[in-house]
């Protein structure tokens, strides 16, 4: 067992996946270029299209019930939301197509209301798809290799994740205990309002103690230590074939962008 | 090297920022490479003080005020690279799960966390992080998650990322304090095999009966000061400890007992071996 933990680690970190071996900034790249040409697009069709296409993607990288869940939350909260606040304001724009609770919903609202969805959805669903595919790990990891950040700093972003966790966790247990000793933490906002002080300052001098052992922690582990740092984990060096793909998806959103903005403005789209 | 010189304190005297009284007041103490060192003491003694002096955190963590002379290999605590003092010291603490990390997703990257910011090459790195958890019987958590582990398997991981570190000198503050009678005893076999490897070991622990059978020498601290230092032994036989606010060893109170009530015993025994042995042949 012992052998195989070492085997994975001396050769490269791959998930088997050749979109997700892809080089973390190359990922970062890929994805947020997709999500800007959707947002430069906006237009329905194109984000209907895109939305497909994430799907597909999603089922393809073996993700595809993580995405749904976050994105069908996007869905609603974002898309559905959107439009209906966008016919709501249009109202008045375009040929009524039908009413509801008395408003008329016109074409030129429910477009406009959907377009400015496709804008939303197009983008969130790309950085979705960067976010379950990359750890955020490898992105800092990726980022210390390119010499980008320092790995101090890398260590700050990715303990501050785990700290929210951590302080949520915590704050649950104070409560509790708060309780225990008769302090009321349920009820009006007056009575939740008296129970903010007993709660918050536990947990503010708690993570002010943690923090500082945490600090005396990593010092133990040559934490400052600027000469030189050498990593477990190792990304493969980028091969020819991923940079052309890069480039590639690069030049055709270019394209892709300038095409959306020149229909736009001949009125075409 | 065995024998020389790591420690030397004179009349040290240190107050942390914003306390009225010393933590330390008028210390001197000299402690030697290649021992095993007790620190005991009631609460509030300065024991983690001395620790935290020891491995440079004060004053260069804590700031506070200094006086007096600590040398630490020679050079003067205030002016030496704390950065030296962290590849040179290990230190291992009471909270075992504030000591990971946190953002390595599994022990074996974990214990490599010092060696990737010492810059160990990695070939050594692996080879070192298998070496010492086997050592420390910690092979079957290598792909576990640190923050799955328990309290005592935690203990066990930072001992194994500072030893991996090769220290020569180990500063250990209350390693059991939060921990199970299983997991203390896991720990004092770590606490054995560094003995075994000739390391420097500092060890504050209220477990007077460990202490007794595994220390060099024992330090007794009171107020800030040193009580009495030396052969554990002699130390931990001395009448004097419980008025210094000290734990003491059930053989030693029994010894004290045995005397008291007018055995005619030939020394107080400090372990429950000792006692048993004596016991026999009275």
């Amino acid at each position: 067992m012992t052998e195989d933990i070492v085997k994975k680690y001396q050769g490269y970190q791959l998930y088997g996946n050749w979109l997700k071996d892809l080089n973390p900034l190359n990922k970062i790249n890929v994805w947020l270029v997709i999500g800007v040409t959707a947002m430069v697009f906006k237009d329905w069709r194109f984000g209907a299209a895109a939305i497909a296409a994430y799907l597909l993607l999603a089922a393809y990288l073996g993700i595809f019930r993580s995405f749904i869940k976050m994105f069908s939350v996007c869905v609603v909260f974002l898309g559905v939301f959107m439009t209906v606040t966008r016919v709501f304001i249009h109202r008045n724009e375009g040929d009524s197509l039908f009413q509801v609770f008395g408003f008329s919903v016109t074409d030129a609202a429910l477009e406009n209301g959907l377009d400015m969805s496709a804008f939303l959805l197009g983008f969130s669903g790309a950085l979705f798809l960067l976010f379950l595919t990359t750890p955020m790990r490898d992105i800092m990891l990726a980022l210390e290799q390119k010499g980008w950040v320092k790995p101090s700093t890398s260590y700050i972003v990715l303990v501050s994740f785990k700290t929210i966790t951590e302080l949520t966790n915590n704050m649950r247990t104070i409560l509790e205990s708060q309780k225990a000793r008769g302090i009321e933490t349920e009820g009006n906002l007056w009575v939740r309002f008296k129970s903010a002080f007993p709660t918050i300052s536990p947990m503010v001098l708690g993570a002010i103690s943690y923090t500082e052992e945490k600090c005396i922690s990593m010092e133990s582990r040559a934490f400052a230590n600027e000469k030189g740092h050498t990593y477990l984990r190792l990304f493969r060096p980028v091969p020819v074939w991923e940079k052309v793909f890069v480039a590639f998806v690069d030049v055709a959103c270019v394209l892709g962008m300038a095409w959306a903005i020149y229909a736009k403005i001949t009125g075409i789209m | 090297m065995a024998g020389t010189e790591f420690v030397k304190m004179t009349d040290v005297r240190y107050t942390y920022p914003l306390s009225d009284h010393p933590a330390l007041d008028h210390l001197d103490l000299v402690l030697e490479r290649g021992k095993f060192y007790g620190v005991i003491g009631e609460n509030a003694a300065g024991k983690t003080t001395l620790c935290n002096l020891i491995r440079g955190l004060c004053p260069h963590f804590y700031l506070g005020t200094l006086e007096g002379e600590a040398l630490i290999d020679g050079q003067d605590v205030r002016t030496i690279d704390d950065q030296k003092l962290a590849v040179e010291i290990g230190f291992v603490f009471q909270n075992p799960f504030v000591q990971m990390s946190g953002i390595r997703e599994t022990v074996f990257e974990e214990v490599g966390v010092g060696l990737e910011n010492l810059g160990i090459p990695r070939e050594e790195m692996m080879r070192r992080i298998v070496e010492v958890c086997r050592a420390l019987h910690i092979e079957n958590l290598l792909d576990k998650n640190p923050l799955e582990l328990s309290g005592g398997q935690c203990q066990r991981v930072a001992f194994a990322s500072i030893i991996a570190m090769d220290a020569d000198v180990m500063v250990i503050d209350e390693p059991t304090s939060q921990l199970d009678p299983e997991g203390t005893e896991d720990v004092f076999e770590i606490i054995q095999l560094l003995k075994g490897r000739d390391k420097t070991i500092i060890l504050v622990e209220h477990k007077i009966d460990l202490i007794a059978e595994y220390c060099d020498e024992v330090i007794v601290m009171k107020d800030g000061r040193i009580a009495m230092k030396g052969d554990t032994s002699t130390v931990l036989s001395d009448p004097r400890l419980q008025e210094w606010g000290a734990p003491v060893p059930a053989a030693a109170r029994l010894g004290h007992a045995l005397r008291a009530a007018g055995c005619a015993l030939p020394r107080i025994p400090i372990t429950n071996s000792e006692a048993a042995a004596l016991v026999r042949g009275l």
